[in-house]
C-alpha cells in the first residue's frame, strides 16, 4: 500500500496540513510516524478525508462524522443506524429553514417600512428595529443569568440544601443538592450544552466525600460526583452516566482545585474534560464580611476546537450567597451563583 | 394566702438568677466563610442555643446558650463534624447575670 506524507495528503484533498492534524487529534484519521517522526498516511486516508468533507457538506459535525466513520467500517452496523442520524440532521435543517423564513419575513417587512428617501438615519425603521432587538437580546441574556451552578463544595452541612447554577462557555448547568450525612449529598443535575439548541442531560446525582483534611489553617477535600439520567440531542435520547472528581485545598488566602469529568451518553456523547482553578483573596475577610476572591479557571476539552479555555473570574460571597463572574479566552461571559439554606 | 403568694414570688425570682452558659469550640478546617455558614445554621437550629458567633481569624465558634440550657461536648463535636469540620478543644464559661 502506498504511503503518503501530510503535504501530499493535503495536496490530494485540498485540506490544510493543520486541519489534517486536527482530524487526527479528533481520531477521524490515523497516521503512522517515520523514524524521523514525520506523519505518514496510507493512501486509503484520501478516501476518509473525502468522506469527512462530504459529510461536512451535509452539515454533520466532526463528532457525528466520527460516528458515521465507525458505522461505515463496522460489519455489524446497519443502514437504519445511519438513517437515524440523517433524520436528526433533517430535523435540524428544518428548524434552520423555519428560522431563516422568519428572518426573511422580518427583513421584508422592514424594507416595506423604509421611506427610501433622504430621511435621516435617526428615524430609520430598520436601524430602530435592530436597536430594539439588541435590547431584547440583552434582556434575555440577563434573564438567563438571573435564572441561573457555582459549586463551592458539592456537600454542605447535614440537613443543608444547596441550589447552584453555572453559565459558561460549556453551557448552562443547574444542580440541587441535599446533604444527608457529612460524606453524602443527593440531588438533581441538569445541563444544557452550549452549541446545541436541543442538547441537554438531566438526572439524579450522588456526591460523596472521599477524603477530607481539616487543618488549623486550611482544608483539603476529595469528592466524587456521579449521576445517571437521560441525554437528549435533537431527536435522539440516550441513557447517560457521568462521574467526576473534585480535589481542592484552600486557606483563607489561597485556593486551588482540580476537577476531571467523564460523560457517557451512547452515540450522543463520550467525553472527558478537566478543570483547574487557582485563586487568591486580596484581603483576609472574616465570617461576617464580604469575601472576595480573584481566580483563574482553566478548562481543557480534548475534543473541542478551543480545547484550552482560560477564564479569569471574580468570586464574591456573603453568608449563604455566592456569585462568580468572569470572561473566557474564547469570548464567553461566565456567571455562576449558589445559595445555601 | 398572702404569705403563700410572697413565697411563690421569692421562689421564682431566685430561680430566675440562673447562669447562661457560653461554649467556645476551636475548629480545624474553618477557612471559608460560605462553607462555615453550616456551623451557624446547625447550632442556631437547636432549641437550647441562643445565638452563635463564628470567627475565622481565631478559628473559634462561640455558642451562647439559653438560660439554664447546655450542650454536652459530644453534642457540640457532632454538630461541628456534621458541618464538615473537626474540633480542637471545647471550653465553657458561665455568665452570672440574672435573668431579666
Amino acid at each position: 500500500m502506498e504511503r503518503i506524507t501530510i503535504g501530499k495528503l493535503a495536496e490530494m484533498t485540498g485540506i490544510s496540513a493543520d486541519t489534517l492534524r486536527y482530524y487526527e487529534k479528533m481520531k477521524l484519521i490515523g497516521a503512522d510516524r517515520t523514524e524521523a517522526g514525520y506523519r505518514i498516511y496510507s493512501s486509503d486516508t484520501v478516501g476518509v478525508v473525502r468522506f469527512i468533507l462530504g459529510a461536512k457538506a451535509l452539515n454533520f459535525t466532526l463528532e457525528e462524522i466520527r460516528v458515521l466513520l465507525t458505522l461505515e467500517s463496522s460489519d455489524k452496523a446497519s443502514c437504519a443506524q445511519v438513517l437515524k442520524r440523517t433524520e436528526s440532521k433533517i430535523a435540524e435543517a428544518e428548524t434552520k429553514i423555519q428560522e431563516l423564513k422568519e428572518v426573511k419575513k422580518v427583513l421584508s417587512r422592514l424594507v416595506k417600512e423604509c421611506p427610501a428617501d433622504n430621511t435621516p438615519t435617526a428615524c430609520c425603521p430598520i436601524l430602530d428595529h435592530i436597536k430594539g432587538a439588541a435590547k431584547v437580546a440583552m434582556a434575555s441574556f440577563i434573564f438567563i443569568l438571573a435564572a441561573g451552578t457555582a459549586q463551592a463544595k458539592p456537600i454542605s452541612y447535614v440537613g443543608g440544601t444547596m441550589v447552584m447554577q453555572e453559565n459558561d462557555e460549556t453551557g448552562h448547568t443547574f444542580a440541587l443538592d441535599y446533604t444527608v450525612t457529612p460524606k453524602l449529598a443527593v440531588g438533581l443535575y441538569a445541563k444544557k450544552e452550549a452549541g446545541g439548541d436541543d442538547f441537554y442531560t438531566v438526572g439524579p446525582q450522588v456526591n460523596t466525600l472521599i477524603k477530607r483534611w481539616n487543618l488549623p489553617d486550611g482544608q483539603g477535600n476529595i469528592f466524587n460526583m456521579t449521576g445517571a439520567g437521560i441525554t437528549h440531542d435533537g431527536n435522539d435520547n440516550e441513557a447517560s452516566v457521568w462521574t467526576g472528581f473534585l480535589a481542592d485545598y484552600e486557606t483563607r488566602r489561597v485556593f486551588i482545585s482540580y476537577e476531571p469529568r467523564f460523560m457517557y451518553a451512547g452515540d450522543i456523547d463520550k467525553s472527558f474534560w478537566q478543570r483547574a482553578r487557582v485563586g487568591v483573596a486580596p484581603y483576609l475577610a472574616n465570617y461576617d464580611d464580604l469575601n472576595t476572591w480573584l481566580m483563574v479557571q482553566v478548562d481543557h476539552h480534548p475534543t473541542k476546537d478551543d480545547n484550552v479555555v482560560v477564564t479569569p473570574l471574580v468570586r464574591f460571597f456573603y453568608k449563604t450567597t455566592l456569585i462568580e463572574a468572569g470572561y473566557s479566552s474564547n469570548d464567553h461571559v461566565m456567571f455562576n451563583w449558589q445559595l445555601q439554606f | 394566702m398572702k404569705k403563700l403568694l410572697l413565697a411563690s414570688v421569692l421562689f421564682f425570682a431566685l430561680s430566675g438568677a440562673a447562669h447562661a452558659e457560653t461554649i467556645k469550640a476551636t475548629v480545624n478546617g474553618m477557612v471559608c466563610a460560605f462553607c462555615a455558614t453550616g456551623i451557624e445554621k446547625s447550632f442556631t437550629a437547636l432549641p437550647e442555643v441562643d445565638h452563635v458567633k463564628v470567627d475565622l481569624e481565631e478559628k473559634l465558634v462561640t455558642i451562647n446558650m439559653k438560660q439554664g440550657q447546655t450542650l454536652d461536648d459530644d453534642h457540640v463535636e457532632k454538630v461541628i463534624t456534621d458541618a464538615g469540620y473537626s474540633t480542637n478543644g471545647i471550653v465553657r464559661e458561665k455568665n452570672d447575670e440574672p435573668t431579666k
